[in-house]
């Protein structure tokens, strides 16, 4: 079975991450110097990576051409993100601790035929671009900006993705 | 001296203008007040957030509200004994900003995604509760024991819930479980219709351990008038149930005046 992830964001401005870095700027987090949010998901399917990859862009309740840019790759390579200069940049996955995805995985399984997709995870993955005099320090400010604003544990869960 | 009840009204907020008409229709004097006209807030008896989507409910419902200065200017007159009522999304602010069930400073709860066998998502239709006969608070003065409410529920995420194993006993025990979905013969059952959004333990709304303070998903001020209220097929002007929270409210501020 290959795990393969799709990672959605906006061509246009995304006014949720827009929202969140300005209240997490009046809360005084002034090191975080960038925010960006996409929606996550993670497939697996019995499809070979390069075929499934052609067809999971196309879906449209995933993917609208007319505002969002997306990648797809398998789970098991890290993710590509352009250095920023001296900045550290972290990714965080927030999801539903309740499986929120079963609805969606019926719809494309069964009004969209993807009946080779077996498993669909869905989330949030926030980057966040810090500066800190060290890749530690900006991981602990990455975990307490987390904290404080982008997830509720009493129903979320939040996974570290990537550092550096 | 203190008059009226503020109704705060946050960008998204769009249930300001029924729930002001509710507040003056108990007999209250009632203001609109934005989240930044920095009025003085102590000039008021108590504080109403309305239902809607603030912010657009952008990360999730009621947090970027609940991070407002203007929340800890409510708090710290909540802390003076006032009276504040959150109502769905408002409720939604109260629990993201600690102030409800308000048992430590860290956020104890949450209003999660309904879970709903039909719908997936956003469910508004009639419901029934009823309060806790146990405890009197602000919110609950003039209802009768066992006095079931027929009342509206509109939202996405009304599920109360909590990873905190120990936390629903401590509500229970401090009465803070103020009101309870149930049948329209105040059976409480934990299965749909009767709890429309697995809500934990059936809440419908949660009050803070003094009294003052309610977190409720349901709509009173879309109950107040029997014209609204399917149940009691009437086109008339007359009070409906949902306005005993109001005339509540308006009794427990004229007590705290020593009227």
């Amino acid at each position: 079975m290959n795990e393969i992830e799709l990672i959605v964001g906006l061509k246009i401005p995304d006014t949720t991450a827009i929202t969140a870095f300005h209240t997490l700027e009046k809360l005084g987090y002034n090191r975080l110097i960038k925010l960006k949010r996409e929606d996550y998901y993670k497939f697996s399917t019995a499809e070979p990576i390069p075929k499934f990859s052609k067809k999971i862009g196309k879906v449209d309740i995933l993917v609208n051409a007319n505002k969002n840019k997306f990648i797809v790759k398998s789970a098991k390579e890290p993710f590509e993100e352009e250095k920023q200069g001296r900045l550290f940049i972290t990714k965080i996955l927030v999801k539903d601790r309740e499986d929120g995805a079963k609805a969606l995985l019926k719809t494309l399984q069964e009004r969209l035929g993807l009946k080779k997709i077996k498993k669909l995870e869905k989330g949030a993955l926030w980057t966040l671009y810090i500066s800190a005099p060290s890749e530690e320090l900006a991981k602990i400010m990455a975990k307490d900006i987390s904290w404080k604003l982008l997830f509720n544990e009493n129903y979320q869960e939040r996974k570290i993705m990537q550092v550096g | 001296m203190t008059t009226g009840i503020a109704v705060i009204l946050f960008p998204g907020t769009n249930c300001e203008n029924e729930t002001l008409r509710a507040v003056k229709a108990a007999g209250m004097e009632g203001k609109m007040i934005r989240w930044n006209s920095n009025e003085n807030l102590e000039q008021y008896d108590g504080f109403i957030l309305p239902g809607g989507w603030s912010y657009e409910d952008r990360i999730r419902a009621g947090v970027i509200s609940a991070k407002d200065p203007l929340m800890e200017q409510i708090k710290e007159q909540a802390n003076n004994g006032k009276v504040v009522l959150g109502i769905c999304n408002g409720a939604q602010i109260l629990v993201e900003s600690k102030m409800i069930p308000g048992l430590q400073n860290v956020i104890q709860m949450a209003l999660a995604p309904n879970i709903n066998p039909f719908v997936n998502g956003f469910y508004c239709t009639w419901v029934n509760i009823k309060s806790n006969e146990n405890k009197k608070t602000a919110f609950n003065l003039t209802l009768k024991d066992n006095e079931v409410l027929p009342i509206p529920i509109a939202h996405a995420e009304g599920r109360f819930t909590t990873i905190d194993k120990h936390l629903l006993g401590e509500l229970i025990k401090n009465d803070q479980i103020l009101f309870r979905y149930c049948d329209k013969e105040g059976v409480i059952e934990d299965k749909f219709p009767i709890n429309p959004n697995g809500s934990l333990y059936n809440i419908a709304g949660i009050c803070n351990k003094e009294g003052n303070v309610l977190a409720m998903m349901p709509h009173p001020e879309r109950a107040s008038w029997q014209h609204q209220v399917p149940s009691m097929q009437s086109y008339g002007d007359k009070a409906a149930p949902g306005r005993k929270i109001f005339e509540s409210i308006k009794k427990y501020v004229k007590n705290q005046k020593g009227f």
